[in-house]
């Protein structure tokens, strides 16, 4: 396991120089480590849960609404580099934050918001060992 | 590396920073308070760390809660009676709603109210606990109270407490089992549960997102209920000794050589003995008690309503009696004919019990919330009127004859 995550480790802060050209299993090998980081982003996460609990009070402000839709950027970026199904999961939660990212929140927008993290929850959950938090 | 005090010091900090931010009383001004009743130290000693106000007069004990949360005073052993709880320190939320907090007992005491509990001969224990569920239900309470409905049931309320506990604990496993992305969904869960629930109970205004700012912190605030006792470093129990076996009257010395006074010969049902040349020393006489006379007492209705903040004025609709303790037994068929009451009238009363909570607030408005006039209670007088026996609730009677008056419970 050691051995593992400092080869993978090693690959990764190479990638992040700019001189990862592999592809097919280092790429795949390489790929969680990477997105865990990235999904580590505290300050995205936070910023996000924030302006999505503003939303659903009725009480947003138009940071809360740019915040979001910066955030389902952000998600989507991270879905272009991840493999499947932390991939499609990623997508569908970026989608649910747009479905309220225009501050008019109906029930269908936050039951989209309710599966949609709870399942990125469980797949981050998969693909980061150990777990986020 | 802290010293145990420096870390308790940072406990008590935090503790009294959250139930600050959760607009909770830091506990304060407790233990022994002999302005509650006329003290007594030969059975209890009241601990000086004891959590709440409290003070034993030899009869009975009087605890207030000062606390920022609910408390459960569990006071048992031999002769211990059923507590009585009035409002004190300014105890706000309506008797009508505590019944609906869980244990359906008068030992739950709530911030700001006084139960009385009368103690007997016996050893009787006294400790205090409170619930996760308690404290979550009270808070509830608070929050979705100026939102109800005028003429909402108490079991719509209870319905609707019982669902948001069920939504809390759902959103508290849903937290437990997730990451912080998980979470995101959680949040958006609990809020799409309280919105139905609330709705469910015909609820509008912004109370959804109060309830949820509150149960996203329901679990902190129940860590803290509980720190909050043990942050004391308080004594959360002690015992009430029993009182002294009272002395044997002293008797004049036997003196069974002496005839009976009578000089009557003993009868028996045994055939004689052939040698009976002595009488037998009659007993002593029984002594026969006299008839003890049922307990009673005299009290009068105060038959009104609270108008404003210190107002009173007198109820178009008279009090009466009811063969059940329960309100509204002008329509449901529990009034008892010809025992209509007004106020000023008065009504022999022989036991009391325990049954709905009632009060004589206008529980739409709350402008008289805070009336000094205000009475809740669950406590029922049992009397006769016009040869009909029944019940009447305290808060229909004079304060000074509220509170049981010292007659047995029926």
């Amino acid at each position: 396991m050691r051995l593992a995550t400092t080869f993978a480790g090693t690959i990764l802060a190479m990638c992040l120089l700019g001189s990862c050209s592999g592809g097919g299993n280092i790429a795949a090998q390489v790929t969680g480590p990477l997105i865990c980081q990235q999904l580590n982003n505290s300050l995205t996460q936070q910023a996000l849960a924030l302006a999505i609990q503003h939303t659903m009070v009725g009480q947003a402000t138009p940071a809360d609404l740019a915040t979001i839709m910066t955030s389902a950027a952000s998600l989507r970026v991270m879905a272009g580099q991840a493999g499947e199904p932390l991939k499609s999961r990623l997508t569908d939660a970026a989608t649910a934050a747009e479905g309220v990212g225009d501050g008019q929140v109906t029930p269908g927008d936050t039951q989209a918001v309710a599966d949609a993290f709870t399942r990125l929850g469980e797949e981050v959950g998969k693909t980061c060992n150990p777990p986020v938090r | 590396m802290q010293s145990a005090r420096s870390i308790a010091r940072h406990a008590s900090l935090l503790v009294a920073t959250v139930l600050s931010m959760l607009g909770l009383a830091v506990p304060a001004q407790a233990g022994p308070d002999t302005t509650l009743c006329r003290s007594s130290t030969t059975r209890a000693t009241i601990p000086d760390t004891f959590p709440l106000q409290a003070c034993f007069d030899g009869n009975k004990l009087v605890v207030v809660n000062p606390l920022g949360f609910p408390v459960i005073v569990s006071v048992t052993g031999n002769g211990v009676g059923q507590a009585v709880r009035v409002p004190k320190l300014g105890g706000t939320i309506p008797s009508a709603v505590l019944s609906i907090l869980g244990p359906h007992t008068p030992n739950l005491v709530p911030p700001g109210y006084q139960i009385a509990v009368p103690i007997g001969a016996g050893e009787a224990k006294v400790s205090l606990s409170t619930t996760p569920d308690l404290t979550r239900g009270y808070a509830v309470i608070k929050i979705i109270w100026n939102y109800l409905p005028v003429g909402e049931s108490a079991k719509a309320i209870a319905d609707l407490v019982s669902e948001l506990t069920d939504v809390s604990e759902q959103h508290t496993n849903c937290r437990n089992t997730n990451n912080n992305w998980g979470d995101i969904g959680c949040d958006a869960l609990l809020y799409r549960n309280i919105t139905f629930a609330v709705a469910r109970a015909g609820i509008q205004g912004g109370v959804a997102g109060s309830l949820k700012t509150l149960i996203d912190s329901a679990a902190w605030s129940n860590a803290a209920t509980q720190d909050a006792l043990k942050a004391r470093n308080g004594v959360s129990a002690f015992t009430i000794k029993a009182a002294p076996a009272p002395q044997a009257p002293k008797l004049p010395p036997a003196q069974s050589n002496q005839p009976p006074p009578s000089n009557l010969p003993v009868v028996t049902n045994n055939p004689p003995s052939p040698a009976p040349n002595h009488t037998q020393p009659l007993p002593p006489p029984p002594v026969t008690a006299p008839a003890p006379t049922p307990p009673s007492r005299t009290i009068t209705v105060q038959n009104k309503y609270l108008v404003g903040a210190s107002g009173m004025a007198e109820d178009s609709i008279p009090a009466y009696l009811s063969s059940r303790m329960e309100p509204r037994c002008r329509v449901n068929g529990c009034m008892l004919d010809g025992t209509e009451m007004a106020s000023g009238d008065t009504i022999t009363v022989t036991c009391y019990a325990h049954g709905a909570a009632m009060t004589n607030q206008n529980q739409s408005i709350s402008d008289d919330d805070n009336n000094p006039n205000r009475a809740d209670s669950s406590l029922w007088y049992y009397g006769t009127r016009s040869g009909q026996r029944g019940f009447i609730s305290e808060v229909y009677i004079t304060s000074q004859h509220r509170g049981g008056l010292g007659l047995p419970v029926c």
